[in-house]
């Protein structure tokens, strides 16, 4: 009987530690964490090109803690797989560049953050336009540009478009404006600001960066004659070359629900200083 | 011996009953105001079958007797004369409940009005929330119907039959409701935004409330039972939330490229929409970017949010969809006067609409 009744003791003691386990089990002392939809969704969706940054920086623990299969601590440990879920999984790309690509933006033994106040990140505006009434595209690169003031802006920095080497437009005067660019926000919708931009067509030299091509001059002069005019901006790529040894581009990317989707990595290359020029020169037609 | 088995035996089992009667809340409120804690197990034309708590056997209440069910995950199904009686698929999600669990609480006023928050507290007289923002109020429990908790219990303010048009009113709201407790994504805002001349947290809350409120004028003006007259004032209210009226907004279009409607126009298209009745909920505002200064003077933002479409025709869905939008939030200065001294006021604006995709 004394055997029956340890059984039966050590039996009840398991009850009360499955219960203790179903109730604490799933929590993280100090942080919120969501519940399984929530972290599907929470985890899955990069609304933000903002969003992007802070998850890729680990600027705030709570979008790892969310995944319910994240790597304990370290921090380094924990980054490393925070930059893995931020790479679109249909972009095939090549294991052993991502594997090397993680392992030094995550460190030990430096870090290496990305910073939307830095010069080297460019937008690229896939546009269809109107031009003297035929439909066109162009590709639109815009650097985000930050004045000694504090005051930040898109400015349009090339053009990459084979029709407006015969267009000829003249280049915008930009004595006559106010250096001034689309608003520091306008990359959280697609960039609609470049509606507005176009529609004040005699200022819209105003959006030229300091750096500008001459393309990027004569676009706006076509663009100032009301000669072209913007129709839709069908895609945005942006791309990053603030990273030593490496280029990577991130667009907004649709996918089944509870599959990674939004802004995602969708190309990573190993690019020295001179492959950087390149890509600047061929793929961004910025340096002349 | 053999009694002290017995008797932990029974300990057992009435330590378990206690959990169940914790966690599955599952209630029976009859007419005469009683209420029937238990398992609730079939449901008949004619009768409700349920174990009750603290008993083994079956026991059949009269339908005719009940007013409404709860079960532990916080459904209810009302079955009283004045309300439409449940379908067998509305019943057998009853009692198989699978829906996902709730992220947030659902608060039903008497007045009929719910409301999906965070209940941080409550004392005998009051019931204390957070809502969305971060913004904390309380309501006093006399104005209450009842509260479904995110883990499913629920309190029920009173007796059952003066709360039943509440509860009538709340349960044609549910599925919205609870796909928006679901899915309350805790509301990211960013850091660092340290050297803003006005107050970061306060204009934080602003920008939730102005979104909030574009939300519940679209909400009017697209429901087929708003008069003219109300739709077109609350075009007006709406307009006036953005920064000026060449603020665009992008909308989808099944098998079509978007197209940008300035916002005004967008409001108008939304009032003439060919349904009989539309319903357009906002929900899940989850991240809120940055503040950053513009070339003009004024500071934008941007803030992300789903809307859920639907379109009816004699009372059958006829179109559907889920977006992800993003909304450019601006901080505008203007001059006002303090004391007989000029001096900077900030308000906040909304500005472009983009569509970023399908949810």
């Amino acid at each position: 009987m004394w055997q029956r009744l340890a059984g039966f003791t050590w039996a009840l003691l398991w009850a009360c530690g499955l219960a203790a386990t179903a109730s604490w089990g799933q929590s993280i002392p100090g942080v919120p964490l969501p519940g399984k939809p929530l972290q599907k969704k929470f985890t899955a969706s990069v609304d933000q090109l903002d969003e992007f940054i802070d998850r890729f920086n680990h600027k705030d623990p709570m979008f790892v803690e969310a995944f319910p299969n994240r790597p304990q601590r370290p921090l380094w440990a924990e980054r490393a797989f925070l930059i893995r879920t931020l790479i679109n999984p249909k972009a095939r790309l090549d294991p052993k560049v991502v594997d090397a690509f993680v392992k030094q933006v995550s460190g030990p033994p430096r870090a290496i953050m990305l910073n939307l106040e830095d010069k080297h990140w460019y937008a690229a505006l896939q546009c269809r336009l109107v031009y003297d009434g035929k439909p066109v595209v162009a590709k639109l690169v815009l650097g985000f540009e930050q004045d000694s003031n504090g005051v930040q802006a898109w400015r349009l920095r090339a053009v990459q478009a084979a029709w407006l080497a015969e267009a000829g437009g003249t280049p915008a005067n930009l004595a006559q404006g106010r250096r001034r660019g689309l608003n520091p926000a306008s990359h959280g919708n697609g960039f609609i600001a470049l509606h507005r931009a176009f529609a004040s067509a005699d200022r819209f030299g105003d959006n030229l960066s300091d750096s500008a091509t001459t393309d990027a001059h004569s676009f706006a002069g076509l663009v100032a004659a009301q000669r072209l005019k913007l129709e839709r901006v069908t895609k945005v790529v942006f791309h990053f070359l603030q990273v030593d040894g490496y280029v990577f581009s991130v667009a907004d990317v649709t996918a089944k629900e509870g599959e990674p989707s939004g802004y995602l990595i969708g190309s990573l290359a190993k690019a020295g200083a001179e492959a950087k020029r390149k890509y600047r020169q061929a793929g961004l037609a910025l340096a002349r | 011996m053999a009694n002290l088995y017995r008797v932990l035996c029974w300990a057992l089992v009435l330590a378990w009953a206690g959990m169940a009667q914790a966690w599955a809340q599952a209630t029976v409120y009859l007419a005469d105001g009683a209420r029937i804690p238990g398992q609730i197990q079939q449901i008949t034309r004619s009768h409700i079958e349920l174990v009750p708590d603290g008993q083994a056997a079956v026991q059949q209440v009269p339908r005719a007797k009940v007013l409404a069910l709860f079960n532990r995950k916080g459904d209810f199904l009302l079955l009283d004369s004045a309300s439409k009686a449940p379908d067998s698929v509305a019943v057998r999600r009853f009692l198989n409940p699978n829906d996902p669990a709730l992220e947030a609480d659902i608060i039903v006023a008497r007045n009929g009005k719910s409301t999906v928050a965070h209940i941080t507290g409550e004392d005998m007289n009051r019931v204390y929330v957070e809502a969305r923002g971060g913004v904390r109020f309380d309501w006093e429990k006399q104005k209450l119907a009842a509260v479904i908790r995110k883990d499913g219990r629920h309190q029920v303010f009173g007796p059952m039959g003066p709360l039943m048009p509440a509860l009538r009113t709340a349960s044609a709201e549910m599925p919205t409701l609870k796909e928006q407790a679901q899915t309350m994504k805790l509301v990211k805002v960013q850091e660092g935004d340290t050297d803003l001349p006005f107050d970061k947290n306060l204009f934080e809350r602003k920008i939730l409330q102005k979104v909030d409120d574009l939300g519940r004028y679209v909400r009017i003006i697209a429901d087929k039972k708003t008069e003219l007259d109300e739709a077109n004032r609350t075009i007006n209210l709406a307009c006036a939330l953005f920064l000026d009226e060449d603020r665009l907004v992008e909308v989808t279009q099944p098998n079509r490229d978007s197209e940008l409607y300035k916002i005004r126009q967008y409001l108008n298209k939304l009032k003439l929409l060919r349904y009989q009745d539309v319903r357009v909920s906002w929900y899940n505002v989850s991240f809120v970017s940055k503040l950053r200064l513009g070339p003009d003077g004024r500071y934008y933002g941007t803030v992300s949010f789903d809307q859920k479409f639907e379109g009816y025709q004699e009372g059958k869905l006829v179109y559907a969809d889920k977006v992800r939008k993003n909304i450019e939030i601006v901080v505008d200065k203007y001059k006002k006067v303090v004391d007989g001294k000029e001096e900077d006021g900030w308000e906040v604006f909304l500005s472009d609409i983009g569509v970023k995709r399908s949810v």
